[in-house]
């Protein structure tokens, strides 16, 4: 009988996130393992982190980096050098096909760019959120609006790889109207990626602390995505496909690391917090950047919790990422991974023909459509309300 | 103790007219507790009885008191003041030979107090009135006089004035009660009979049997037959209430007392049923009593499913000590397996379910209250209906009756207005309006019971500044257009949610359930119609907008699993959900319409 199965992820391990825990300042909205920005620890987090990486006896290809934070920006380019080289020492071949470092625009001057591009980085990921000065400062971002549209000049300028603006949705007070005004002072600068997300209130954020006492979030009267009007109104005219609910790019600007997360496959997370994917295993990094630091320079494990995915929890996971992407899963992968149990799971579990839904079962892929896509959280919480705990016969 | 001095009497009153405090002042002046045992209300046994103020189960005292030279053997006979309880009254009046009418002096009569002192002169007791609380500031005695005449024809001049609470008058009552109130009749040289006037049940003893002996006389250790069943027993103890059971070797002929005969449930015992000694053949049983018949029903789940064995021990264990209680296994779609419960009344209803979560300690759930209605089908045959879904085709049915009580409201006369919209509106009909008293009147009514159950006392309350008080009493059944209403779920039927209202009704009670539902359901993938039927007729309909968007949870840094955790909480939460075609319906929802609370 046909019985859920986890064959493993599409290809070998091959993404890797790292996490710089340093800030200057703390974004309210962030629940993000940061710590104030301390030069003297950089030294010994590039070392850790390195060390880190190689207690997981890699050797492979690292086909993506990814350098996230907090502020991976804030390093120095010496620092940020050692560590590259140390995260590329155990790759071949050395050069990734795409090496993110996500910035803030108060760290982007013609010298850092330069810097980096030198080092190897080829995408920039850039944090304008919106273009809006109060809401800046009510987010207590480190940039204003001006220090933005500096930073996309220059990189409009002076960078030669490719990069994503990075847009914050459903803040307090938002309207449609400051939405598309933010989309139409960003397509001025011809961004080849948008990442627009919406504001979640995170346990552990000071914006959760501070709104839990006075009122409730308020994403209800504000924008919590891009609606296909404004995506129609000011992306698309210029080239960017909307490819994954929250991400826009023109072709061959998409993010490959993102994409590696989305079809659910290996990925190994290195510093406090981060999360890995590996061996069918999935678990989080101590989050206390000096727990973190203590353990891995006592060559003890860093992890703070793991599990082990099972195939009906990894195909949930699977679509659940998978359907928010436009072209949705290959039904041939989805059958080589989970075997031919995938579907009749799926439709058990929907209780109503996939159409019905909002899914779509092409010859060769499932898809959620158009305006489906928008709603893929309801639709996604139906199911899920159904999926089966454990592995299942399907009837 | 003589025939002649033995003198059986009960109380009458409203609640919170003092019948208590006067029961326990009796007590003090005839030494039969001291000073110091005087617990206050030393009757009312049950934590809720003496939280409440109110009397459910009919208590007994025996007290000595001397005139003139000569003890007296003083029987008192508590009995509840409410209407729910009227059979426990009846039983305990059968049991007597007169009774204590008792009115508080600022508060007048009452409706409770007309209902049952109709009842004490059907029983054929004597009456004393007793006009209560003199000593307060607000008492207007002279009026209270007036009212007594005027709503209950009694004279006012033979009214004593008394204080339980200071003992004016108390000496004078005990006076008259030797005085006036007729000794016992009974035949004591007849075979045994004795009469069960109440039962309760006792951890440790079983059941105890309180039993007035009409003629003859009881013995300890004499065999005894319960004539109904025909069950033998042996009287292993008997005793009087001096007010704890106290054991006595023999109980005379016109004495109140107990019987202990290793009894271990209550329904084995008949209330009403009539005791001889088990060699006696040819001995006629008393009159017996109308049994208690159960108005007023409602559903009663647990929370947790797995309490359902819980549940119904618990019920079991009230039904012990509460025989006008009863309970059968119900299963409803929406809340899984319960039991039906029946109750006397609304204020029975409300006492058992304080018991229930006091003495048992199991979350319950309660449905609203209904009626039972009574079915005439095309083959002329009644049936009784206890709950909506039990209601066959339409086709089927000749007629639906309703119970119909005659209600009694007694208010201060500028509210009149006020009580005759709020009965009218609740299809009631006006029968009478007495002055009973300077600007205080007695407006009756007919009006269906399934009409006053639910919150008509409360409305009643608010629209007379809390002044009304108010009793009924079933008159019989009667037809009306009665209908059953579905709700329908995406053209679903939810039996659940299915009511029986007067057909006029129904347009706005189900647009009321349709808006409640509207809140509680959760928007889906699809249009969620909401509707409310009459037979094939939709009398109210609402709908529930599809889910437009929704895609506000993202993975951070990879952390997948945050977002499946997510997800799978959705399943933890339908756990909870009962689905009538693909709509998920939250408990809540049901709880929300069926007007229920929910205990914890």
């Amino acid at each position: 009988m046909h019985t859920l199965v986890d064959r493993g992820p599409p290809g070998p391990l091959s993404s890797v996130y790292i996490h710089i825990p340093f800030c200057r300042d703390r974004c309210t909205y962030c629940a993000f393992a940061t710590i104030a920005d301390d030069t003297a620890l950089h030294q010994r987090v590039v070392r850790a982190l390195i060390s880190e990486l190689q207690r997981h006896e890699f050797s492979g290809t690292w086909k993506t980096i990814y350098l996230g934070g907090g502020t991976p920006g804030l390093l120095s380019a010496a620092h940020l050098d050692h560590l590259l080289d140390g995260i590329r020492a155990s790759a071949s071949p050395r050069t990734p096909e795409e090496l993110t470092l996500e910035a803030n625009p108060a760290n982007i001057t013609r010298e850092a760019l330069t810097s980096w591009a030198a080092m190897g980085v080829t995408r920039l990921s850039l944090g304008v959120q919106t273009f809006d000065d109060r809401a800046l400062r009510s987010l207590a971002r480190l940039h204003s609006a001006e220090t933005a549209r500096r930073a996309l000049e220059l990189i409009a300028e002076f960078w030669p790889g490719t990069w994503s603006a990075d847009l914050l949705l459903g803040w307090e007070g938002q309207s449609q109207a400051q939405l598309a005004s933010d989309l139409t002072e960003l397509a001025r600068f011809e961004p080849p990626h948008i990442s627009a997300y919406p504001l979640e209130l995170e346990q552990g954020s000071l914006l959760f602390s501070r709104l839990q006492n006075t009122f409730k979030i308020t994403s209800k009267h504000t924008e919590t995505h891009i609606s296909d009007t404004l995506f129609r109104k000011h992306l698309e005219p210029a080239g960017l496909v909307r490819y994954e609910v929250s991400n826009f790019a023109n072709s061959g600007h998409e993010s490959r690391h993102n994409q590696a997360y989305w079809a659910n496959s290996e990925y190994l997370g290195l510093g406090p917090g981060a999360c890995s994917s590996r061996a069918g295993l999935r678990w989080g990094n101590l989050r206390d950047t000096q727990a973190w630091l203590a353990a891995v320079e006592s060559g003890r494990s860093a992890r703070a919790r793991a599990e082990r995915i099972s195939p009906p929890q990894r195909l949930l996971e699977s679509l659940a990422i998978g359907l928010r992407t436009a072209e949705g899963l290959s039904r041939a992968e989805l059958e080589r991974r989970f075997g031919a149990a995938w579907l009749p799971v799926l439709e058990c579990a929907a209780e109503a023909p996939l159409d019905e839904l909002g899914l779509q079962l092409t010859e060769t892929r499932l898809i959620a459509p158009g305006e489906h896509r928008l709603r893929i959280d309801a639709i996604l919480s139906h199911i899920a309300r159904n999926w089966p705990d454990h592995e299942v016969e399907p009837a | 103790m003589k025939q002649e001095h033995i003198r059986n009497f009960s109380i009458i009153a409203h609640i919170d007219h003092g019948k208590s405090t006067l029961a326990d002042r009796f007590l003090q002046v005839t030494n039969t507790v001291g000073e110091r045992d005087a617990r206050a209300q030393l009757l009312d046994n049950m934590d809720l009885e003496r939280e409440r103020g109110i009397t459910i189960k009919a208590k007994a005292a025996s007290m000595d008191y001397v005139r003139d030279g000569v003890t007296y053997r003083l029987n008192l006979i508590d009995t509840p003041g409410h209407v729910d309880f009227n059979y426990e009254v009846e039983r305990a009046m059968q049991a007597c030979e007169g009774a204590l009418l008792l009115v508080d002096a600022s508060q007048g009569v009452e409706a409770q107090t007309v209902h049952n002192t109709v009842l004490a002169e059907q029983a054929d007791l004597h009456l004393i009135p007793v006009i209560n609380k003199i000593d307060l500031a607000s008492a207007r005695p002279d009026e209270v006089v007036e009212e007594i005449e005027n709503a209950l024809a009694i004279e006012g001049e033979r009214a004593v004035l008394a204080s339980a609470k200071t003992g004016i008058g108390v000496e004078e009552i005990l006076n008259r009660i030797v005085d006036e109130i007729p000794a016992p009749r009974g035949d004591k040289d007849a075979p045994l009979r004795a009469l069960i006037y109440d039962a309760e049940f006792n951890d440790y003893r079983g059941v105890i049997m309180h039993v007035r002996i009409v003629d003859g006389e009881l013995s300890a250790g004499d065999r005894v037959r319960l004539m109904a069943d025909g069950t033998r027993h042996e009287a292993l103890e008997i005793g009087v209430f001096r007010p704890h059971l106290t054991p006595v070797k023999r109980l005379g002929t016109g004495e109140v007392g107990y019987l202990i005969a290793n009894i271990k449930t209550l329904n084995e015992v008949r209330v009403g049923d009539t005791i001889c000694l088990e060699k006696d053949r040819e001995v006629k049983p008393l009159p017996g009593y109308r049994p208690a018949r159960a108005m007023v029903y409602c559903g009663i789940f647990p929370v947790q499913n797995g309490d359902f064995d819980d549940l119904r021990t618990a019920l079991t264990r009230l039904q012990l000590n509460d025989s006008a209680f009863s309970f059968m296994p119900e299963s409803s779609d929406a809340l899984g397996f319960g039991f039906r419960c029946g109750f006397l009344g609304l204020l029975h209803m409300e006492i058992v379910q304080e018991r229930l979560e006091r003495e048992s300690g199991v979350d319950v759930v309660q449905t609203a209250p209904n009626v039972t209605y009574e079915l005439l089908d095309n083959e002329g045959a009644t049936k009784l209906i206890r709950s909506p879904s039990e209601l066959p085709d339409p086709t089927h049915i000749a007629e639906l009756r309703e119970p119909i009580v005659k209600l009694n409201v007694v208010a201060p006369d500028e509210f009149v207005g006020a009580i005759m919209k709020l009965t009218i509106e609740r299809r009631g009909r006006f029968l009478k309006q007495e002055y009973i008293g300077p600007g205080r009147v007695l407006v009756g009514f007919r009006v269906p019971l399934a009409e006053i159950i639910f919150d008509f006392f409360d409305k009643l309350k608010s629209a007379t500044r809390g002044y009304a008080t108010m009793d009924y009493e079933l008159e019989g059944y009667a037809a009306d257009a009665l209908v059953k209403m579905r709700i329908l779920v995406n053209g679903e039927e939810v039996d659940a949610l299915s009511s029986i209202a007067h057909k006029d009704h129904c347009e706005p009670r189900g647009r009321a359930i349709l808006k409640v539902l509207r809140k509680e359901i959760r928007r889906h993938l699809f249009k969620v119609a909401l509707q409310a039927a009459v037979g094939g007729k939709i009398v109210a309909r609402e709908d529930i907008a599809p889910v437009r968007k929704d895609v506000t949870s993202k993975c951070y840094g990879g952390d997948i699993s945050r977002k499946r955790k997510l997800l799978e909480k959705q399943k933890a939460g339908k756990k909870r959900m009962k689905m009538v075609g693909n709509v998920e319906i939250p408990q809540k929802a049901f709880l929300a319409v069926l007007g229920t609370r929910e205990k914890t």
